[in-house]
């Protein structure tokens, strides 16, 4: 290590030359003080208020002058290079949008493209200043049994990174492929897609660590030492991603899948290592919880075999109405909603005789979980307006306090 | 279970922090350098000079390798140690480079300024170096030059009495081999094929540089040397190429004798216990007896009918780059006058770094070391066929395109007459240097 640190430290001996300090100040300069030259020149010329005009034409000309007066000017070139770099970026990202839903883009653009963008830029400033085929032969140190390079394990920790952030995409195509084949349901379709991510970093961290050269004798010795410490120090996160596996093979907690959490229904999100995040609809909330808890606990779900719901609304009428005009008109209410399945078809029921009123239910089913409580409200105001209309009452309760006298005084 | 909002939009002040912080580690070494700088003008004359000087040492694209990259870190490590005796703040910094990505690499470097102030590569590659002004070309002393290798000085020497880079040190080429299994190296290339069939594990190389040490024994020396002249191909051409390519097929039919792409997988073979015998550069034995110890031998290559082996001596020179500050350049300059003087040179010898000195005020110790006395006679049979020099100084393109031809050959894809035709076409019409 203290190799490579030694190798870096070196190359501060360049600003020994002039030729090489006069471009790197000039690319200080160009780059922190094109804020400063905006502002004055904007009013009178407009296009210079954009750092993309300014940037770019600054460095071309110092490069010009520079080449002109026959000095090197390599080092703004490349300067003009990574610039231009970053600003296509912006121009993949506008490829991408029409192929990738926007929220993937974000993550691949964040996670995946911006970060390779910055290690090649990184690469190519290392590749003026020093020879990165012979940076990757310095050793790092020995673990393992084996001498670790810094370009081998930086090739292992390059893959895995890669693997983790960039198999969605791809891993999401396969699962469609797949679902367009075999006829799998979505939520199938993305544990199938999650799946294959967790299979794909799997295989590149078995990779990573067979390319780096590391003892498998070691590495099994050294698991096994840690299996004793897991089992006391992080047995809940393992614990939870054990749980994570088996669910998702299990297919009772997938993506799309809707659950019941304190009574409201969740859409799961996603399903991680450690917990799975749902959504809740009532008040745009994520809920992150652990996977052990679907483990261990009784889970409702509407979308286990299928996603229809049956939901029920509760209503009173007055004693005097006919109860069989109440429950055809109830059902009627309900056939006339169009998020209201035709089949099977609505039910209404007397439930009992009340203190003050007849209570009923009127029993539907739904084709999304997630719409009960819009429908119900839907069907509450349908029911109130054929009550109005057919002038059925829905009466409250009404207590009549009588006053009776004491008994006489003694 | 956690609920998860919404997190908070970052404050925006931290843009401005970031960026003093990034001026202040640009600024500052920046500073310091230019402070620097501006005391070195004030220094007296005799003080020391100070600085890092840039190496680039330019090796075979195959041979480069992490045990290599560490033998050539650490004599650089020992020339700096020595040197610092002289120049105590002087600090080198080396980078290994393929040799034959050199002039790539220097157009790059030099574009940006940040090219090497010194370049330890062959005589050959200096040469091309200077024609495409890739590097500068220097001037010494006669007093100082006399003192050196008269034959590479000669070499590196331009018509207007500048040089190309100065000659740094020899690198011979050897036979190697495993005493454990090898009593005595095969004197002659009968002897060669002899002690094969009787079970000794023979490695050769299908690389042009590698494998010129064979021409010379099979007569077929001067026919090469003709057609890289130009000369018109008459029946002794013929007859000498023939005579060598039936040895290489002769060769190639023995069971325990088998022809590899580059010497770095002879070496391997050797290291490894696969080969018994090699024909190895000198440089190489270091990690031949890094591996074999004292079981390592090492002897001058086999005769044949026609004479002597016909091996290629590595002349490796320190040239210039065109970038260097004065003081770089100054301590650079410094550096390679040291690096041949007698007390270097002999330093190399006697800590065993496998090389021979271009400083004739240093004998190599022949009597007392039989590795040092084969590399001697190594040199000796180089120069006794100095039109060798032609095919070192072959393109790329060129030997690729002989080991291609040669394989075919051996694996019985081509005829002898269509080999012989096409390397009569290959070394008359391609040469390009």
């Amino acid at each position: 290590m203290s190799e490579l640190l030694m190798e870096i430290v070196g190359w501060f001996g360049y600003l020994q030359r002039f030729d090489v300090r006069i471009q790197v100040l000039l690319l200080l300069l160009v780059f922190l003080g094109q804020g400063v030259l905006r502002r004055r020149l904007a009013p009178r010329f407009p296009p210079a208020g954009h750092p993309r005009v300014v940037i770019p034409s600054l460095l071309g000309l110092l490069a010009l002058v520079l080449g002109l007066g026959g000095h090197p000017y390599g080092l703004l070139l490349l300067g003009l290079l990574l610039y231009l770099g970053w600003l296509g970026l912006e121009g993949v990202r506008g490829l991408l949008v029409r192929f990738i839903e926007p929220q993937q883009i974000q993550l691949l653009e964040t996670r995946l493209i911006r970060p390779a963008y910055l290690l090649i830029a990184a690469l190519l400033v290392i590749r003026v200043f020093d020879n990165p085929q012979d940076l990757a032969l310095i050793p790092i140190g020995e673990w393992f049994g084996s001498e670790v390079t810094l370009g081998s394990f930086f090739l292992a920790v390059l893959i895995v990174y890669v693997l983790a952030m960039g198999t969605g995409p791809p891993a999401q195509g396969m699962a469609w492929l797949v679902q367009r084949s075999v006829g799998i349901s979505n939520g199938s379709r993305r544990a199938l897609a999650l799946m294959i991510r967790y299979a794909a970093v799997a295989l590149g961290i078995v990779w990573a660590l067979d390319h780096v050269g590391f003892n498998r004798t070691a590495i099994l010795a050294v698991a096994g030492g840690l299996s004793v410490g897991l089992g006391f120090g992080i047995k809940e996160v393992f614990s939870n991603f054990v749980s994570g596996l088996w669910l998702l093979f299990e297919g009772s907690v997938r993506p799309g899948e809707v659950l019941f959490i304190d009574g409201d229904p969740c859409e799961v999100r996603s399903l991680g290592l450690r917990a799975a995040v749902l959504w809740r609809d009532r008040d745009n909330a994520e809920l992150v919880i652990p996977n052990q808890t679907f483990f261990t606990s009784t889970t409702v779900t509407y979308t286990g075999s299928d996603t229809l719901r049956r939901s029920q609304v509760l209503v009173s009428a007055a004693y005097h109405h006919d109860p069989e005009e109440v429950i055809a008109l109830l059902e009627a209410t309900a056939r006339s909603q169009n998020r209201i399945l035709p089949t099977p078809p609505p039910k209404g029921l007397l439930l009992r005789y009340g203190d003050s009123s007849i209570d009923y239910a009127l029993r539907f089913w739904i084709a999304n979980p997630m719409d009960n409580v819009s429908i119900c409200s839907e069907v509450q105001a349908g029911i109130w307006r054929a009550f109005r209309d057919r002038d059925i009452e829905i009466p409250f309760p009404q207590q009549v306090q009588y006053q009776v006298e004491g008994p006489p005084k003694s | 279970m956690l609920l998860r909002q919404r997190p908070p939009t970052p404050p925006a002040q931290t843009r401005p922090a970031a960026i003093r912080v990034v001026t202040a580690g640009l600024v500052l070494p920046l500073l310091v350098s230019l402070a620097g700088c501006n005391g070195q003008r004030l220094q007296p004359m005799l003080r020391p000079l100070e600085g890092t000087v840039y190496i680039a040492v330019g090796v075979s694209e195959d041979a480069i390798d992490g045990e290599l990259q560490k033998e050539i870190r650490a004599r650089t490590a020992m020339l700096q140690t020595t040197f610092r005796t002289l120049q105590p703040k002087i600090r080198l910094q080396v980078e290994v480079f393929p040799e034959e990505n050199l002039p790539n690499e220097l157009r790059l470097r030099n574009s940006t300024g940040l090219s090497p102030d010194l370049l330890l590569v062959n005589e050959s590659t200096a040469r091309d170096l200077v024609r495409e002004r890739l590097i500068d070309t220097v001037s010494f002393p006669a007093a100082l030059l006399e003192q050196l290798d008269a034959g590479s000085v000669v070499r590196v020497r331009r018509t207007d009495g500048t040089l190309t880079g100065l000659p740094m040190e020899l690198q011979p080429q050897v036979a190697c081999f495993d005493r454990r299994r090898v009593d005595r190296s095969p004197a002659t290339l009968s002897e060669l094929l002899a002690l094969s069939a009787k079970g000794m594990e023979v490695g050769l190389s299908l690389d042009a540089v590698n494998l010129a040490w064979t021409l010379g024994p099979l007569g077929a020396i001067d026919a090469v040397s003709s057609l890289l002249a130009r000369q018109p191909v008459t029946p002794v051409t013929r007859q000498g190429l023939e005579s060598w390519l039936s040895w290489l097929r002769q060769a190639d039919q023995q069971q325990h004798v088998t022809f590899y792409p580059t010497e770095p997988e002879l070496l391997k073979g050797l290291i490894a216990g696969t080969l018994d015998w090699i024909p190895c550069r000198s440089i190489n034995l270091s990690r031949v007896k890094a591996r074999l110890g004292k079981h390592m031998g090492v002897a001058p290559l086999p005769s044949g009918p026609h004479g002597s082996a016909s091996p290629i001596t590595r002349e490796r020179v320190l040239a210039f780059g065109v970038n260097s500050s004065p003081v770089q350049r100054q301590l650079a300059l410094a550096l390679a006058r040291f690096a041949i003087s007698p007390l270097h040179q002999r330093d190399m010898i006697l800590r065993s770094q496998f090389v021979l000195p271009v400083n004739r005020e240093v004998a190599p110790p022949v009597r007392s070391s039989s590795v040092v006395a084969a590399m001697v006679v190594g040199r000796q049979q180089s120069m006794q066929r100095a039109t060798i020099r032609l095919v070192e100084g072959s393109s790329k393109g060129q030997r690729e395109a002989w080991q291609a031809l040669l394989t075919r050959f051996l694996f019985d894809d081509l005829s002898p007459q269509a080999t012989l035709t096409g390397l009569i076409e290959l070394l008359s019409g391609g040469r390009s240097r």
